[in-house]
């Protein structure tokens, strides 16, 4: 069984306060990463402590965390579900990055998902 | 695993070993058969199954049967139609595993198309305002619900009252449950209840799409639900399906089903208003006329 190499990230991840607010990119270093950790467990840890210090956490979609619905729906380094074909979010681990890597989390990207379209809403991490 | 012989970083998982089976039949034939699985047991581990023993873990992950529904998918309340794992359609008592996708398919693609349309063309929808007599008291409840979480200021995320209250009742409500596990799952679940009101964390907006208050939300219902499911597993003095009494049990270890005292199906009622939630037990009573139960049997 390989070594539980832990690293630090940095990420980048895109706040919205609504379809009609601005936006900005929000730094948040991600510490104590397990490379075994999926992409999304990793979210779920950073907003562990997000709650803990108080502050809003991470909103994005999810449902069958198996590789099966694509609903965790992330743009990760301007990649749609990251840098792996076929691989939805929920099934990118985080060996796939190492210590000290930046990352930057957006919402998608389309015409129709525009910041000003209702529908923007509804797949939207912010 | 409780003998302490559990393998891996959590001393919970056990070796599944195709080391015998790729001998015997080559890799190919192996690879042919769950070459998906083995590269998604790669991919999320870093191991090569092919080489190695894959670790397996035991995970709960649906419940036995579903909402009663007739053939066009419709429950007992008028235009409410269940489809999928909700409904106990295409299994009946004993949900058979792996059947996710077929489902959702069997019912969502084949069958409501088709029956849906029925309904609405033969009633006629009438519009629902929110001065009907069911909504104003929830009306009143729901927002209050919501600050009340979100003035909590405490400092635990809810994701530690679900871990905990998952291992509880994996431990004492999952594949075998008995009577003195039945007790200390009651007392145990109600220890993390009380644990999760005093320090659960809802930051965010609580009028504003907000995760972490769906997730308490959620939680506060799955505690109810988890000290229910003790107290039925406790009330049913037979092994029966999904539920496996200890006590219950054949000299072969085969579930031991009591069918002159328990074949009903049980619902509990709510019954909201005392300082301790309570529960009114309801029995439907089980005949079978053509086809009649046995004893389940593997060999």
């Amino acid at each position: 069984m390989s070594n539980d190499k832990k690293m630090t990230l940095n990420l980048k991840v895109w706040r919205q306060a609504g379809p009609q607010a601005k936006g900005h990119f929000q730094e948040i270093k991600a510490n104590d990463v397990s490379e075994h950790m999926s992409f999304l467990e990793m979210m779920d840890v950073v907003n562990e402590s997000l709650v803990r210090k108080g502050e809003e956490a991470i909103q994005f979609d999810h449902d069958c965390r198996e590789g099966i619905c694509g609903s965790c729906s992330m743009v990760i380094n301007g990649n749609p579900h990251g840098p792996d074909r076929a691989t939805t979010t929920c099934q990118l681990h985080m060996r796939r990055f190492k210590d000290g890597d930046s990352i930057t989390i957006e919402p998608f990207r389309a015409k129709s998902l525009s910041s000003h379209s209702r529908s923007y809403r509804r797949s939207l991490c912010f | 695993m409780d003998e302490g012989r559990g393998v891996g970083p959590s001393g919970e998982a056990v070796f599944l070993d195709f080391a015998d089976a790729i001998k015997r039949l080559g890799k190919d034939a192996i690879a042919e058969k769950y070459g998906n699985l083995f590269d998604m047991y790669a991919k999320i581990t870093d191991e090569n199954p092919y080489e190695q023993p894959m670790r397996m873990y035991p995970a709960v992950h649906y419940t036995m049967g579903g909402l009663w529904v007739d053939y066009n998918l419709q429950s007992t309340i008028p235009g409410l139609h269940v489809l999928g794992e909700a409904n106990f359609s295409d299994h009946g008592a004993n949900r058979l595993g792996a059947s996710a996708l077929m489902q959702g398919l069997a019912d969502g693609y084949f069958v409501i198309p088709y029956t849906i349309g029925h309904y609405l063309a033969s009633n006629k929808l009438e519009k629902v305002d929110t001065n009907h007599e069911a909504f104003k008291p929830h009306a009143k409840k729901c927002p209050r619900a919501s600050t009340n979480f979100s003035t909590l200021r405490a400092n635990v995320p809810s994701t530690r009252s679900t871990k905990s209250s998952a291992t509880l009742c994996g431990e004492y409500v999952g594949m075998s449950r008995s009577a003195p596990g039945s007790k200390q799952q009651s007392i145990k679940f109600a220890d993390c209840g009380a644990e999760f009101w005093k320090n659960v964390a809802v930051t965010g907006e609580p009028n504003f799409k907000n995760a972490e208050l769906e997730k308490a939300g959620r939680v506060a219902d799955f505690l109810e639900l988890g000290e229910l499911m003790a107290k039925d597993a406790l009330e049913r003095n037979e092994s029966c399906g999904g539920h496996f009494r200890e006590e219950y049990q054949t000299p072969d270890n085969e579930a031991q089903r009591d069918d002159a005292n328990f074949s009903h199906a049980t619902a509990w009622e709510f019954a909201d208003g005392s300082s301790e939630p309570s529960w009114k037990e309801h029995r439907e009573i089980l005949t079978f006329e053509y086809v009649k139960p046995s004893q389940r049997s593997y060999k």
